[in-house]
């Protein structure tokens, strides 16, 4: 019963107060709307892109076309100045300009300027994401084309190098021909004799010798004959009637030649020796011709020995040619992707999402959810607890005998009802934007919600109870919030963060509670799951000691309350009916009193009385001395300040009234004349 | 007199290193209105708080009397001990009215009495007569923010009320409100102490407490200086009237420049006014007279006041001063 009117009365504050009402109800609706709006499309997003290229060369306008069809809104500027201009007035997001000549060339360096204003950093990221994107298809294309002229160039190269190991091949069998060719050679110069026999012209000399006796002794036996032969013509011609006459002239004849043959003979002799003699000379001379020619074949031959040298190394050479020939076309035939499509871009992404849905706010939304469920149930039971607290009613609720965990129970009961209807309108409006099932297992992710909304609303009740000013508790809660967030995968990936950090985050209650949500929204997921029950643990523990704190935190906070406002009570009174001021043991009825009080404190004191925005010195000169002019300038003045203006005052009002008493003399004189 | 439903007794509370209150012992009896009267600071609302359990004093301790038993004599127990007994005895109005702004005046009540664990009949019952006394009829469904101070008032002592307490609290209940106000606020009190509820309060009206009040404490640096009925306290402390003047063209310098100065206990001018404290008003009265005229000054105002419990207060703080 109490519970129920304490929420009741909840609802009712909460309510009445339009403006909470409103941001808190409405706000968090608001926000996911937008989002679903935002997020449910999947077309890339219209950005303002203003270009400048010197000359309209044809990667520029491909360039710029591409832009244009990926659906961004292009204006070509006539000036980089102009489109940079443009930027900082806000027209344009980004202004890309284009090199001059731009054309892919050995010699060129082709760099595309991109200014951008920084001071929209987010802004700035997208959009250069978004040309990032577009900039990398152009340059694949472009990049698509070389490899493609580089691999036609490779193979081209290899059918060569084919053509080139045969011919080195049938160099390498000419090599060998050649080569046994010269042995051939060289062993019919070595056949070739060229040796020369002794020939012995003495034996020669002697013949002649003999060959002169023998024609004086086949002279004489001839002459002996013809003699014979005379001597027997006459005995014939003696003893016969045949004439031996013609015989015998023929005998003469024969010895009249055979005298003349012989007495040539010496001649002949003589004749026959110069031959001998000048053959002696000739056999010399070949003799000689024949050593030269042995000379010269052994030079034949080393020359021969030389260039199979140079055949061999020629051929070694041609060898390794053909090695790294062949090498080069083992390399070549080792090349497995020969595609320039896969060279430019070997591994192509393709994202299957395990999740039917198709769009980003599918992905986004469990983390969206337990973003807003944090936030809202922080700041709401935050601000609950301290609208409790700061609420006029606060002492009054102390005085009633009501125990202090019902408010506890009635904070945590009442944000979590506006939670509960929060999020079960965010899962409606989720299913529409949504397509397909938004949310797999119900029951779990409601309990996982219920936990995490519990903790959380823990959590902003025990910043409520610990700071007193909904300022503090709103910068607090946001803090801790946004301490949260940083230690999670929302904005960034939580393993790019510091190792000690991430064991942190590991424990990071939104961490937590988002990871259990995402995979309950996303997967059909069961509770007995190792990783979803011990995190669901781990959610129960942290609420549980959470709500103990609370009670601790509750306890302690009025307890503190009652100090705080008596530690505070300590200003002065003002009696109005008898414009006295009281402070401490002094009570003070005009300005002199306040003079001699303010000249007597110390500034300890003084600032007792005077402090922020209050000035209880110049409230009681204002209502009690009605002397709004002097009141208006004591605000913020220090105890000296304070003590100057006033015998400032004082002094003149002395000034005042002597005027005044001398004009009341002078009256009176003249009266009594 | 009947025995006292609370007894203070020797009760010393700090705050830090400022002690508030220094070894103080009265008591409150069943259907008086007791007033205490001291400089801010001087320890009022520490000793309300302490009264009923809201402080705890470091020395001494507060005692409630536990519902009699025929024939046995009363029983007293330490407000510490049985805070939801005592929070049933009184009903206590702050300084700042204490009530839920985004509430109407009737869901004010409604709630508070549920806070108090009320029947909802004993709710309706008690909030019909409340809103009756208060004199809030019309606001009824008014939500309390939008109401002026007087109602605003008004209200936080019809909470203070709605679990019909024997004792209630007031600490500064007309501080801020005009003099119409006030004497609404001081009759409603009257009201409600005839219909028999005991009232301790804490007030600077010093002059309305005198009224109203049947016994007065007059608290200084912590310490109870006098206990007792406003007549009684006149009688003990203060003795001396108050002479006020103001003259054209105002030489006051000379009118007092001859009054015998064993008459007067004090005299100042305050902006155009001269105001004289003396135990003998006629000798006094008839000097300034003489010099009025003799120096040719025209009354423009007249007044002697009698001692009231403002010159009692300040004569007391000033004899500590």
């Amino acid at each position: 019963m109490k519970l129920l009117t304490i929420i009741k009365k909840n609802f009712k504050t909460l309510l009445r107060t339009k403006g909470s009402a409103f941001v808190t109800i409405f706000g968090p609706l608001l926000v996911i709307l937008l989002v679903g709006l935002a997020f449910t499309s999947t077309s890339k997003s219209d950005f303002s892109i203003g270009t400048f290229a010197k000359d309209d060369s044809v990667l520029s306008v491909e360039y710029i076309n591409n832009l244009k069809e990926s659906n961004f809104i292009v204006t070509e500027y006539q000036s980089e100045q102009d489109c940079i201009d443009k930027i900082q007035e806000g027209k344009i997001h980004m202004c890309i300009v284009f090199p001059e000549d731009f054309e892919i060339r050995n010699d060129k360096t082709n760099e595309i300027v991109f200014h951008v204003d920084n001071s929209r950093q987010n802004m700035v990221y997208q959009v250069m994401n978004a040309i990032d994107t577009n900039l990398e298809n152009t340059s694949i294309s472009l990049s698509k084309d070389i490899t493609q002229t580089i691999i036609e160039t490779l193979f081209f190269i290899k059918d060569e190098n084919k053509r080139d190991i045969s011919k080195i091949i049938n160099y390498k069998k000419d090599i060998d021909d050649i080569r046994a060719g010269m042995d051939t050679t060289k062993g019919q110069l070595d056949s070739i004799d060229l040796t020369s026999d002794e020939v012995g012209t003495e034996d020669i000399t002697n013949k002649v010798d003999v060959l002169e006796t023998n024609a004086q002794r086949l002279k004489d036996i001839g002459m002996g004959v013809v003699n014979q032969a005379l001597e027997f013509a006459d005995l014939v011609s003696s003893n016969t009637s045949i004439s031996t006459t013609e015989f015998e002239n023929q005998i003469e004849d024969l010895e009249l030649s055979l005298k003349d043959e012989f007495n040539q003979t010496p001649y002949k002799i003589a004749q026959l020796k110069d031959a001998v003699t000048r053959t002696e000379q000739d056999l010399g001379k070949i003799e000689q011709k024949l050593n030269l020619a042995k000379a010269k074949r052994n030079d034949v031959k080393n020359r021969l020995d030389s260039l199979k040298d140079d055949l061999n190394s020629l051929k070694n050479g041609l060898g390794i040619l053909q090695q790294s020939f062949e090498t080069i076309d083992s390399r070549i035939d080792q090349l497995t992707i020969t595609d320039a499509e896969n060279i430019i871009k070997p591994i192509t992404t393709k994202i299957n999402p395990v999740a039917s849905e198709n769009t980003k706010l599918s992905v986004l939304f469990p983390g969206l959810v337990m973003l807003l469920l944090m936030f809202l149930a922080v700041l709401l039971s935050g601000s609950f607890v301290v609208m409790e607290k700061n609420s006029r009613s606060f002492f009054r609720t102390f005085t009633t005998s009501i125990k202090e965990y019902y408010f506890v129970f009635s904070t945590y009961l009442t944000s979590l009802t506006i939670i509960i209807g929060q999020i079960i309108i965010i899962l409606l409006i989720a299913s529409f934007f949504i397509k397909g099932q938004a949310v797999h297992n119900l029951p779990l992710s409601l309990l996982i919600l219920f936990l995490a909304a519990t903790f959380f609303i823990m959590l902003g009740m025990g910043i409520g109870y610990l700071f007193s000013s909904q300022e503090a508790v709103t910068m607090i809660s946001i803090s801790i919030g946004s301490l949260f967030l940083l230690l999670s995968d929302t904005i960034i990936p939580i393993d790019t963060i510091s190792p000690n950090a991430q064991a942190i985050a590991q424990y990071n209650p939104y961490v937590i509670a988002t990871d259990l949500f995402r995979k309950t929204m996303l997967f059909d997921i069961s509770i007995f799951e190792s990783t979803i029950w011990l995190n669901l643990v781990w959610l129960i523990v942290y609420s549980v000691v959470a709500f103990g704190i609370i009670l601790a935190v509750n306890r302690i906070s009025t307890t503190k309350f009652f100090e705080r406002k008596h530690l505070h009570h300590h200003g002065p009174t003002m009696m109005k009916e008898d414009k006295n001021l009281v402070l401490g043991q002094i009570v003070i009825s005009d300005k002199f009193e306040l003079l001699d009080a303010l000249k007597k404190m110390d500034n300890n004191e003084f600032s007792k009385h005077c402090y922020e925005h209050k000035n209880e010195f110049s409230i009681w000169t204002k209502e009690c001395l009605g002397d709004e002019k002097l009141s208006r300038m004591m605000k913020n003045k220090t105890r000296y300040e304070m003590i100057a203006l006033l015998e400032q005052d004082l002094n003149k009002n002395k000034e005042k009234k002597v005027q005044l008493g001398t004009k009341t003399e002078n009256m009176y004189e003249e009266q009594g004349k | 007199m009947s025995e006292p439903i609370f007894k203070v007794r020797n009760v010393s509370k700090a705050f830090g290193k400022n002690l508030v209150l220094n070894n103080i012992s009265f008591d409150i009896y069943k259907g008086e209105i007791l007033g205490i009267i001291g400089a801010s600071g001087s320890g009022k609302t520490t000793i309300l708080n302490t009264l009923i359990g809201f402080l705890k004093p470091e020395k001494g301790e507060v005692l409630f009397k536990t519902k009699l038993q025929p024939g046995i004599p009363a029983n007293y127990r330490s407000v510490l001990t049985k805070q939801d007994t005592v929070k049933h005895l009184y009903g206590f109005a702050a300084q700042v009215p204490s009530f839920q702004e985004n509430l109407t005046v009737k869901e004010n009540l409604e709630y508070f009495g549920s806070l108090y664990n009320l029947s909802k009949t004993a709710i309706q019952k008690n909030s019909t007569i409340l809103i009756k006394l208060m004199n809030l009829q019309m606001s009824a469904n008014t939500v309390a923010k939008i109401l002026s101070g007087g109602m605003e008032r008004r209200l936080d002592i019809a909470c203070s009320l709605i679990h019909n307490p024997p004792v209630l609290i007031l600490d500064e209940p007309t501080a801020d409100l005009d003099p119409v106000l006030r004497d609404h606020i001081w009759d409603i009190i009257d009201k409600i102490n005839r219909n028999g509820t005991t009232i301790v309060l804490a007030s600077h009206h010093l002059i309305e407490l005198e009224s109203l009040c049947s016994r007065i404490a007059f608290l200084k640096d912590g310490k109870i200086l006098h206990v007792g009925s406003p007549e009684e306290l006149k009688i003990k402390v203060a003795n001396f009237q108050e002479i006020l003047l103001e003259t054209y063209p105002g030489d006051y310098k000379k009118i007092i420049e001859n009054i015998d100065e064993k008459y007067i206990m004090s005299k100042r001018i305050i902006g155009n006014k001269l105001i004289i404290r003396t135990k003998n008003v006629g000798p006094v009265l008839k000097t300034l007279l003489d010099k009025m005229q003799e120096n040719k000054e025209t009354i423009v105002d007249i007044n002697v006041s009698k001692q009231s419990l403002d010159d009692v207060f300040k004569t007391l703080t000033k004899k500590q001063k």
